[in-house]
């Protein structure tokens, strides 16, 4: 499903939580980047009809978002799993799906069962189907959340920050499943964790104070910090200039990777950038306008 | 597939299947409220029969059962369907609206008091025990106390989104109207808005009027109520919101 949001804002009371969003996704994997605080989940919670929008368009296959028809027209065709799941500790996870499966309109019983069975399996937990979800661990959680999602095949999966959490196993794991599920339907995944995108979406935002800073493929962002990342060693003190992404302790001294427009010291040499270094260049470009 | 699955009762229809959800999303101590207040009542009675409780003692006792420890019961039992349902953000961004949910959940909970508080109501006919207004008109004793007093706590719910500022709203306003029968009582205005009539007034002239004026000052509780639902994320608790 296409999704096109042109200059949409939103507030709560005082605070301003999108200020003028415009986005286009059109399928596949698509990585919403952004700190605490940036509006990821309240861009999300407007795209899944759990909130209204203020002020702007959001349309989704077609279906305008500002409107309550077209809000339930998107919820018949959506996976969504919010960042903070609450699920019923007392029921199963089949029993779980299955009540799901009834609100979200799967009425043919037999198909209905089928498919939460199917379920279960893609998110491996069938051992524990019949267990109440009292006391899951984290992991086991997002698997529910994941399966429910998917319950009527939806067309757009909206994951708000669905590795928070787990172990890298695990976590690998579940992005691995998620780029899976991409190949037919939307998938926005939204994350803390560059990496994350980084291994599966082509595509991807960055969200910075309710504002989209950056729109487009991955590899362009990665190349943001071309030119910009240094690797250098110093005794003991970090470099006055850039950013640290990273400092590793070593018998000759410390060895830092600087984000940073200029050469930060005479030894300082230039290596290829990650996703993260390109992230963090944009983030310091944003800052630096939005305070100069 | 249907049959013989791990798990899956056989046959049954998927309205049938919603509704036992939704019945153990209403839960045990919610379920089971109003009938636990009616059960009070009879346990007052039974323990002090034997202290030489006359009876119409024992008859304004089980009254006050019907009509004053119901609503209350149903009242806390409503506000906890409201403002304690889990899952909200899911269930906001499903196609069946949060509203119907909640309506069923709390249509539930208005089916268990009618069963309960016909079949107590014809018990205590059938134990001699009766001494309301009238039998026939019997549901007036308390369907619109259980209305207006379960509709304000769900409103406060769902204003404030505090499970704690309503029931204590509910409370404060069943503990005025036990206090202050008298004062109720005296002027014609507020006489008709006196829930409990029956139990705590010696009088009650005009008592069927009365109760169709108290059915009638419902509606703006209900119209509130709906408008409310009409707004999704009222739903969301501060804490998720
Ligand atoms: N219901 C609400 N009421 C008041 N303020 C809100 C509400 N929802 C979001 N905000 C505010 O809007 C801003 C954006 O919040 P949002 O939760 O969308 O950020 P986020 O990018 O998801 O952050 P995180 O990465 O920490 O989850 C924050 O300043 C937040 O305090
Ligand atoms: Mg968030």
């Amino acid at each position: 499903m296409d999704i096109a949001i042109t200059g949409l804002r939103r507030s709560f009371g005082r605070v301003t939580a999108l200020r003028g969003v415009d986005l286009t996704v059109r399928g596949g994997m698509y990585g919403l980047l952004g700190g605490n605080g940036a509006g990821k989940t309240t861009l999300m919670r407007i795209m899944a009809g759990v909130i209204a929008p203020g002020a702007g368009q959001v349309r989704i296959g077609g279906y305008d978002l500002t409107t309550r028809s077209g809000r339930r027209q998107v919820q018949r065709r959506l996976g969504y799993v919010p960042q903070d799941l609450g699920l019923y500790p007392d029921l199963s996870p089949r029993e779980f799906l299955d009540y799901v499966a009834l609100l979200k309109g799967l009425d043919d019983s037999a198909a209905r069962r089928r498919q939460v069975e199917e379920l279960l399996d893609v998110v491996g937990l069938t051992g524990v189907a019949g267990r109440r979800m009292k006391g899951f661990s984290g992991g086991q959680r997002r698997r529910v959340g994941i399966a429910q999602a998917l319950l009527g095949d939806p067309a757009l999966l909206i994951v708000d920050e669905p590795t928070a959490g787990l172990d890298p196993e695990e976590r690998i794991r579940f992005r691995t499943l998620l780029a899976g599920l991409a190949g037919q339907r939307t998938v926005l995944l939204s994350t803390h964790i560059v990496e994350d995108v980084a291994q599966t979406c082509h595509e991807t935002a960055v969200l910075a104070a309710g504002q989209v800073i950056y729109s487009g493929s991955v590899a362009d962002l990665t190349r943001a910090a071309e030119g910009t990342t240094w690797q250098m060693s110093s005794a003991g003190a970090p470099p006055i200039e850039g950013v640290v992404v990273s400092a590793v302790a070593r018998e000759t001294g410390t060895q830092f990777r600087v984000i940073s427009p200029a050469r930060p010291s005479p030894d300082a040499t230039s290596v290829a950038p990650t996703l993260e270094d390109g992230y963090l260049a944009l983030m310091q470009r944003h800052s630096s306008t939005a305070v100069g | 597939m249907t049959t013989g699955e791990p798990g899956w009762a056989a046959g049954v229809p998927n309205d049938v299947e919603m509704w036992r959800h939704e019945l153990r999303r209403l839960g045990w101590a919610a379920g089971c409220a109003p009938a636990l207040a009616l059960v009070a009542a009879v346990a007052v009675v039974a323990l002090t029969a034997g202290e030489g409780l006359e009876r119409p003692q024992a008859s304004l006792v089980l009254l006050t059962g019907l009509e004053a420890l119901l609503p209350l019961a149903v009242a806390m039992a409503a506000t906890s369907v409201v403002a304690a349902g889990r899952a909200r953000e899911l269930h906001l961004s499903l196609p069946t609206p949060y509203a119907m949910v909640l309506g069923r959940r709390l249509g539930l909970l208005a089916a268990a008091t009618s069963a309960v508080a016909v079949v107590f109501t014809g018990a205590i006919w059938a134990a001699g025990l009766w001494s309301g207004p009238s039998l026939v008109a019997s549901p007036l004793l308390w369907a619109p106390a259980v209305a207006w007093l379960g509709g304000l706590a769900v409103l406060v719910a769902l204003v404030t989104r505090s499970l704690l500022l309503a029931t204590t709203v509910a409370a404060g306003v069943w503990l005025a109207h036990q206090l202050f029968a008298a004062s109720f009582a005296a002027h014609a205005w507020s006489r008709p808005l006196y829930l409990f009539p029956v139990s705590r007034l010696d009088a009650y002239p005009g008592w069927m009027t009365d109760r169709l004026v108290l059915t009638a000052t419902v509606a703006p509780l209900a119209a509130g109520v709906l408008l409310l639902l009409r707004r999704p994320e009222r739903m969301l608790t501060e804490e998720e919101a």
